[in-house]
């Protein structure tokens, strides 16, 4: 496969039902319910597909789906559309162009757990986008995809979009639950799982736009062909949200695992905007800590960033740098991601709560030269020591572990002023 | 409560299943979309309509950013002041609106990523994206309005 960025998901970009037919659209679907495949297959073929979630954690998505309890009565399908990470935009791309084959992937996926709805949980900043989803789904509704006895089968389906109101919290899925059950978003404490108490105390499973997006394709090619693509630990494609200094900003389709950071800037973004002086890249949202420039000759897949003590979250690529006499405007920049998790704490858990605050307090203190870095980053150490493990969800600590990132790794400039 | 809203409330919930708690945030979504705030008055009314005690409507209305107890007279722009909009020059976007705060014929709130980073600086107004925005646009925007 080639570096080029049309590879799976990108070939189903269709304006309407009838394209994405002619593209070989619904075969799959057609394939599992025509042909009858059991549920269990399904989850079978996507477990040795590899597929790891697009979301951020990047849990295996097959074995999500087998926690699900079998005798249960009610389950729910959950597509988390609410992709807040800051950097990211690339489920935006698969809502727009290809509705269809997101649709297609969350009747398949539902009927590999056996549910009849499934929602549609929309960030309220993609309100623009709800009538193009309502649309597809009306469209496919009309040819008789979505309804009762699809394609002969006894399954029934039926697919709701249910739009947030604003809060990055909700894309955590235990939060999504609470705002869906028309409650404040904070996160549960688990154990119990969503599999086993999902929404409104029925098992639910809960996916990523694009890992929804990626069912379909693998059940046309199979798990195994799939599993071909990418590397053992990450397969297939990855859809990645580049912004920042680059000239060529987007939504690029990569190979995991094949492609370097650095190509990813050069070939797709075109490089580095004029003028600009590279300093680093994000390369999974605002919750990944930076890298620098000698530390992105890795591939993008999810391991090699982990090696490099960073993670590749929501695939979003920020490439950060200022023009050559304006450096210290990176504290600047440092504080508005500390901000961002001040204010989306969501005041459940207190060292989050509090923490981020005072992690905030720590940067401006930074900038009056009130406090030393070195002395910053050992504060936020202890803050992020009484975090660890101890709060409803991973915010507050990724707010700790970017900052203490940035200081260390920017003390130099930093220091510029 | 008029027979409009009233009607747009029973659509709503019965898309979602006759189930109240599935319908509150969509129904006080509609109201805030439809009126610019959530009002005392529509709160009862939601709170009868849905039978969900009024403390728990406020208690969720209160959390998300998109929801306000406030009036407002005028349309609210959203500007994104994250990440890749800073490195777009969303500072001076907003610079210049509190500068010119008076000249307005909107509000404007700083908001966090919108999703339109490919795009920046971005923001969002009637939760329509505005695109790479400019002082330009802002000015164009203002007369438009
Ligand atoms: S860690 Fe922070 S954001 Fe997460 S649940 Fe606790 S308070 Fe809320
Ligand atoms: S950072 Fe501004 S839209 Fe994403």
């Amino acid at each position: 496969m080639k570096k080029s960025e049309t590879l799976l998901i990108k070939k189903k970009y269709a304006e309407n039902i009838d394209e994405y037919i002619q593209k070989g659209g619904f075969l799959s679907l057609k394939k599992v319910l025509g042909d009858g495949i059991p549920p269990e297959k399904v989850i079978e073929e996507v477990k040795k597909s590899g597929l790891r979630g697009r979301g951020g954690a990047g849990f295996p998505t097959g074995l999500k789906w087998s926690f699900i309890p079998r005798d249960a009565e009610k389950k729910f399908l959950i597509c988390n559309a609410d992709e807040g990470e800051p950097g990211t935009f690339k489920d935006r791309e698969i809502l727009l162009y290809a509705p269809y084959l997101l649709i297609e992937g969350i009747i398949i996926s539902s009927y590999a757990i056996q549910a009849e709805v499934s929602y549609i949980y929309l960030r309220k900043e993609y309100k623009w986008i709800y009538d193009r989803i309502y649309k597809a789904i009306r469209e496919t509704e009309e040819i008789g995809f979505l309804g009762k006895n699809i394609l002969g089968s006894s399954f029934n389906h039926r697919i709701k979009i249910f739009l947030g109101a604003g809060a990055y919290i909700c894309g955590e899925e235990t939060a999504l639950l609470e705002s869906m059950e028309g409650k404040k978003g904070f996160p549960r404490l688990k154990p119990p799982y969503p599999a086993d108490k999902g929404l409104f105390g029925n098992p639910t499973v809960i996916n990523n736009v694009e890992t929804l997006a990626n069912i379909p394709i693998i059940m046309e090619m199979g798990g195994e062909n799939y599993a071909k693509i990418g590397v053992p630990k990450s397969t297939g494609t990855r859809l990645i949200s580049l912004s920042g200094i680059v000239r060529k900003k987007g939504v690029f389709e990569i190979e995991q695992g094949k492609i370097t950071i650095r190509e990813i800037i050069e070939d797709l973004g075109e490089g580095v905007k004029e003028n600009y002086h590279l300093l680093g890249v994000i390369p999974g949202g605002i919750s990944a800590p930076p890298l620098l420039p000698d530390e992105i000759d890795i591939t993008y897949d999810f391991e090699s960033i982990i090696e490099k003590g960073s993670m590749s979250g929501s695939g979003a690529i920020i490439v950060f740098g200022f023009k050559e006499d304006k450096k210290n405007e990176l504290l600047k920049f440092l504080k508005s991601a500390v901000n961002f998790f001040k204010e989306e704490s969501c005041g459940k858990c207190t060292p989050c709560r509090e923490g981020t605050w005072a992690i905030n307090d720590i940067l401006e203190k930074i900038e009056k030269r009130e406090t030393q870095i070195e002395e910053g980053v050992e504060i936020i150490d202890g803050l992020y020591k009484k975090m660890k493990g101890l709060c409803a969800c991973p915010l507050g600590e990724s707010c700790a572990i970017i900052t203490e990132s940035f200081l260390k790794k920017y003390s130099d400039v930093l220091n510029l002023k | 409560m008029s027979e409009k809203i009233k009607e747009k409330f029973k659509e709503i919930l019965e898309y979602y299943d006759n189930n109240p708690f599935l319908s509150l945030i969509p129904i006080l979504n509609f109201i805030q979309d439809e009126e610019g705030f959530i009002s005392e008055e529509r709160i009862k009314e939601i709170s009868e309509f849905l039978g969900i005690k009024e403390n728990l409507i406020y208690e969720t209305l209160t959390f998300y950013h998109f929801l306000s107890l406030e009036k407002k007279d005028k349309k609210t722009l959203y500007i994104c002041k994250n990440i890749s909009c800073l490195l777009e020059g969303a500072e001076e976007i907003l610079e210049y609106l509190k500068e010119n705060k008076d000249k307005l014929n909107f509000d404007f709130k700083e908001c966090e990523c919108i999703g339109l980073c490919d795009f920046a600086p971005a923001g969002l107004l009637d939760f329509k994206p505005l695109k790479n925005l400019s002082i330009e646009k802002i000015k164009e925007l203002n007369e438009k309005i």
